[in-house]
């Protein structure tokens, strides 16, 4: 592996873990920021989010798991002081959803900065991810990302026919215990109110939900700025795979639109930005959306 | 800002749960993605749990119902007075005259204890608690 630091071995990570504090304590040290949100291994090895202030904290600092920042570090941004700076320790994804928030006017950005690591194979697998790494690596080495379209069980999923799509989604989604936990954990789901918690739409203290005005809302509702997180998936109690809920319009964007959510801070979506030229002018949405090319 | 780890007080399931503190007050509720039991997951009332903690409708004192309303009393004094009215009845019409709902926002032990109360102390197995209900 010669000089390469990368999150797949064990010297690997600790490596990534040292330079991370590292830089962690020069952020401290040159005031760039007042705390810096990442993980902390505390009493009894129990890790958690934690906004490191001092550099004797350092120390307890980790990496790993996986554990979505995004909307966290908006959260608390909104009830700190205007002037508080926060930096986060953001993978991919975070980096995206950070990126989307800023395009929604959520997070300004002179307030936050990012610490970008890169996430281990095993990570981008777990996560169908395709871009395991932010688009500046402050520590450690990118590693390839992930198809999902490859996934076997993202396959059973999106393929065959809309009545046979239907009925497995159907299947899958009345499982919902209506907890919205998707709801919020997803860093993108920001609205105030929320369309999922208005009568009209989605009936108080019913389940299962209507599965298009819960889960299809939901799921157009981010169609242009889901940032591939899993956060929503993570945190859902019965197991739906709602990131998948997700690919048919992210592939869409990308291909027929050149747009990838989260990918560059400034470039906006279709629908939020001016766009005007249709690719295809009559039909703005390409046939195979419908369905998942072979 | 201050994480606070804890067990959501709804059920006896007791799934770990994170609650956001700023300035003494919880503002927000995080599934503990570390929890053995939960492993980052809640249901709706766990999502919630914080919105509880400072709400003005909560209890934070016993009542005791006088008349058509209820009236705040102190802990001790809502005990004596509940343990004199149970020994009476019990006393009176025997052990199955009285029965006790306990709690799963209680922990294990007071549960145990509680159950040993009514069973050892009353001799009746009129016990059972809200997460059954
Ligand atoms: S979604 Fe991608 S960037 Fe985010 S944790 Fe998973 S592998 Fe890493
Ligand atoms: S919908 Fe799911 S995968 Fe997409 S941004 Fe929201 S939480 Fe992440
Ligand atoms: S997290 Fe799962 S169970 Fe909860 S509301 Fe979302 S889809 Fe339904």
């Amino acid at each position: 592996m010669g000089g390469i630091i990368c999150a797949e071995t064990v010297t690997g990570i600790e490596t990534m873990v040292e330079e991370t504090k590292k830089l962690v304590q020069k952020f401290l040290a040159e005031r760039e920021s007042d705390g810096i949100l990442g993980l902390r291994k505390g009493d009894w090895n129990i890790i958690q989010p934690h906004v490191f202030t001092l550099p004797e904290e350092l120390d307890a600092l980790v990496l790993d798991p996986k554990w979505p920042f995004a909307k966290l570090a908006m959260q608390i941004l909104r009830t700190a002081p205007k002037e508080y700076r926060l930096a986060v320790i953001c993978r991919g994804c975070d980096e995206r959803a950070i990126f989307e928030l800023f395009k929604r006017n959520q997070i300004e950005e002179n307030r936050i900065q990012i610490i970008g690591i890169p996430c281990s194979s095993e990570q981008a697998r777990l996560c169908l991810c395709e871009r395991p790494y932010p688009t500046k690596l402050d520590v450690g080495d990118a590693v390839p990302g992930v198809d999902p379209f490859e996934d076997a069980g993202v396959k059973e999923l999106l393929m065959g026919d809309d009545t046979r799509r239907m009925k497995r989604w159907a299947q899958v989604l009345k499982r919902c215990i209506k907890c919205y936990g998707c709801r919020n954990s997803c860093p993108i789901c920001v609205c105030e109110p929320c369309k999922l918690e208005n009568e009209v739409w989605v009936r108080r203290g019913s389940i299962p939900t209507e599965i298009l005005s819960f889960h299809l809302i939901r799921a157009f509702h981010l169609s242009d700025s889901c940032v591939a997180c899993g956060a929503c998936q993570e945190a859902c109690p019965v197991g739906i795979p709602l990131q998948s809920l997700q690919l048919s319009m992210r592939r869409a964007l990308r291909e027929r639109y050149d747009y990838i959510p989260g990918c560059d801070p400034v470039k906006k979506s279709p629908i939020l930005g001016d766009f005007v030229d249709e690719p295809e002018k009559d039909r703005s949405i390409p046939e195979w959306v419908n369905t998942l090319r072979e | 800002m201050n994480l606070v780890r804890t067990i959501c007080p709804y059920c006896g399931t007791g799934c770990g749960l994170l609650l956001r503190v700023v300035d003494g007050t919880a503002v927000a509720t995080y599934p503990d993605r570390e929890h053995p039991v939960a492993r980052g997951h809640l249901c709706i009332k766990g999502w919630t749990a914080h919105e509880f903690i400072h709400h003005p409708d909560r209890l934070t004192s016993p009542l005791v119902k006088k008349g058509d309303s209820f009236k705040e009393i102190s802990w001790d004094d809502a005990i004596k007075l509940a343990m004199d009215q149970l020994l009476g009845i019990a006393g009176k019409y025997g052990g199955d005259a009285v029965g006790g709902l306990s709690s799963a926002k209680c922990t294990n032990e007071e549960n145990y204890l509680f159950q040993k109360m009514i069973r050892a102390g009353f001799h009746t197995n009129n016990v059972d608690h809200c997460a059954r209900l």
